[in-house]
């Protein structure tokens, strides 16, 4: 079984023209499972994208196990170790699923052609897709082909696995079973998994990094962030005013995040009330775009 | 029947008559006996493997033309499969030999020599540029962002692209050049300003995006054949000896960008 790796960033900036997509992120990821949170525009995607080394930091260091991102020799090597799945996975329309990841295999050097097969269809195990092996991409659905993106990311048992909104466009069963899959691998390696959405982040992960205009807000586990909205959720007859965020609910009351006027009887928060007390009140110096 | 396994283990190596044989194959479809006796002489990591490798050529891409000729020229299994994953390298072929070989008919039995070789090696080193530019990026492979972070990605999978590009190409342009009427050594002229033109493209490439910088290095190319051409009054004049050192030193220096710009071709240019 893999050794998770242990990932460490110290100070990640990056500027994308005249956005400042990270402002000096730091980070310590060891094992398990951890969900990268944010609105969108936080800088999620440009985080997971350095630790990918698909993108190099205008300032900072990242180091996976010992071995930094920024040294060329150092690169491939960590190449070796990770798995990954962009935002938006693209594969060739007329390929057939099992050319898709059979092609990547290759590319992450599993050139023993028996092995190669055993690993493919492994890999389209796990994801639902091995009774596809010959359709072609362009007929599968979004759901799919974004499950075709996590099998090639799973190709040789990654101690870092890096995952750009897994979750997106899969249907409720899709969902149930990837957070199954992704809860399990977190035994073995170092999961990130990027999201924007709270129940998602509540269901897989050990910890919770909140990401608002590229620095970090929040780091710890999903019952710590909700518990910082601890004493701050109400539920409310009318909509208030001058607080942090409220939303009407199903019975015409309105949930309300933010500090309660004397004697309201208050709720037991989410970690979704967390969240948005966080982005509500939070805003790190020196981050404004 | 009792099982016989002096006539298992024969089965096994093959050496039982006609008889002993069809007696054998109806004790093993009749007799589990029989089935459990063969199958406790059969190593079964061996056989595991022989089935692994079954299953996977059922199951693995059935390969191009290319790719079984490149097999059989002896280039790795693995290699062939990049080739043969890259729709774009087919196409850059399927183009270039069409064009070529059209343009060789067309000027076989031209009747000014000078002008049918100056055009012939004016074109012919801008084939593989073009097949360069087709075979990576973006544009060339959706999955480029994933293919980036493998440990196969940036400079040894560009290098790898291009040298097939670069190696077709030189071959289609080859057969190209039997169909001019020249046999003089002049006809072969094209083949170092083609690699030095190739490898001008991928350096160009890791400041600017592939394609554009194919653009630009052919556009340069004709630029220079033409305005050398004029001023020594010769259409050939840059495919003579001092055009092909100045393809040398362009060759070289475009390798040393490319050794000192490596960085540039491991990062992915995201596709969202």
């Amino acid at each position: 079984m893999n050794r998770p790796a242990v990932v460490l960033a110290h100070g990640v900036a990056k500027r994308w023209g005249s956005t400042q997509a990270l402002a000096g992120v730091d980070l310590r990821l060891d094992g398990g499972v951890t969900t990268l949170l944010g609105p969108n525009g936080a800088g999620k995607t440009t985080m997971l994208r350095c630790l990918a080394t698909a993108t190099v930091p205008d300032a900072g260091q990242i180091l996976v196990d010992g071995l930094d991102v920024g040294e060329r020799s150092d690169r491939t090597e960590i190449r070796r170790r990770l798995g990954y799945l962009p935002q938006e996975p693209r594969f060739s329309p007329k390929a057939t699923v099992y050319e898709v990841v059979d092609y990547l295999a290759i590319l992450k050097e599993h050139h023993d052609r028996s092995r190669r097969h055993r690993e493919v269809v492994r890999v389209l195990r796990l994801v639902g897709l091995d009774d596809r092996l010959d359709a072609r991409t362009a007929a599968l659905s979004t759901g799919m082909r974004r499950r075709l993106g996590v099998a090639q990311a799973l190709i040789g048992s990654p101690s870092l696995l890096l995952l750009d909104e897994p979750a997106t466009a899969l249907d409720p069963e899709e969902r149930l079973s990837l957070r199954e899959q992704i809860s399990g691998l977190g035994a073995s390696s170092t999961v990130v998994v990027s999201t924007h959405l709270t129940d998602e982040a509540a269901a897989i992960s050990a910890t919770v990094v909140v990401l608002v205009d590229g620095a970090v807000c929040f780091v710890g586990p999903p019952v710590a962030l909700a518990a910082a909205a601890a004493g701050r959720v109400w539920v409310a007859p009318t909509a208030p005013v001058g607080v942090v965020r409220s939303w009407r609910l199903p019975d015409g009351s309105y949930r309300v995040v933010g500090e309660p006027p004397t004697g309201v009887p208050l709720v037991e928060p989410t970690l979704e009330d967390g969240y948005l007390w966080l982005l509500g009140t939070t805003r790190p110096a020196g981050t404004r775009r | 029947m009792s099982v016989d396994l002096d006539l298992i283990h024969r089965y096994r190596r093959s050496t039982l008559t006609r008889d002993e044989l069809v007696k054998v194959e109806l004790e093993l479809q009749r007799s589990p006996a029989w089935r459990s006796a063969l199958n406790d002489t059969v190593d079964a990591h061996r056989l595991g493997a022989t089935w692994a490798a079954v299953e996977g050529s059922l199951d693995a891409p059935t390969p191009s033309r290319l790719e079984r000729a490149a097999t059989r020229l002896g280039a790795p299994q693995h290699l062939t499969r990049i080739m043969g994953a890259t729709p774009n390298l087919r196409r850059a072929w399927m183009v270039s030999a069409v064009v070529l070989l059209l343009f060789g008919l067309a000027v076989s039995n031209g009747e000014r020599e000078t002008a049918t070789i100056a055009l012939f090696l004016s074109i012919a080193p801008l084939v593989p540029v073009f097949g360069v530019g087709l075979v990576y990026g973006p544009g060339a492979d959706p999955a480029h962002e994933m293919a980036t972070v493998t440990p196969m990605g940036g400079l040894r999978l560009v290098v790898l692209r291009t040298l097939m590009a670069l190696l077709t190409s030189l071959v289609v342009v080859g057969i190209a050049a039997v169909l001019v009427e020249e046999r003089s050594i002049l006809i072969a002229a094209w083949l170092l300003p083609a690699v030095a033109l190739s490898a001008a493209t991928l350096a160009v490439s890791s400041f600017v995006p592939i394609r554009n910088a194919a653009a630009g290095v052919a556009a340069g190319w004709l630029t220079l054949v033409v305005i050398w051409a004029r001023i020594a009054d010769d259409g050939v004049a840059a495919f003579r000896l001092p055009g092909q050192l100045v393809a040398a030193v362009a060759l070289a220096v475009s390798v040393a960008v490319i050794a000192a710009r490596r960085d540039a071709f491991s990062r992915a240019v995201s596709t969202t």
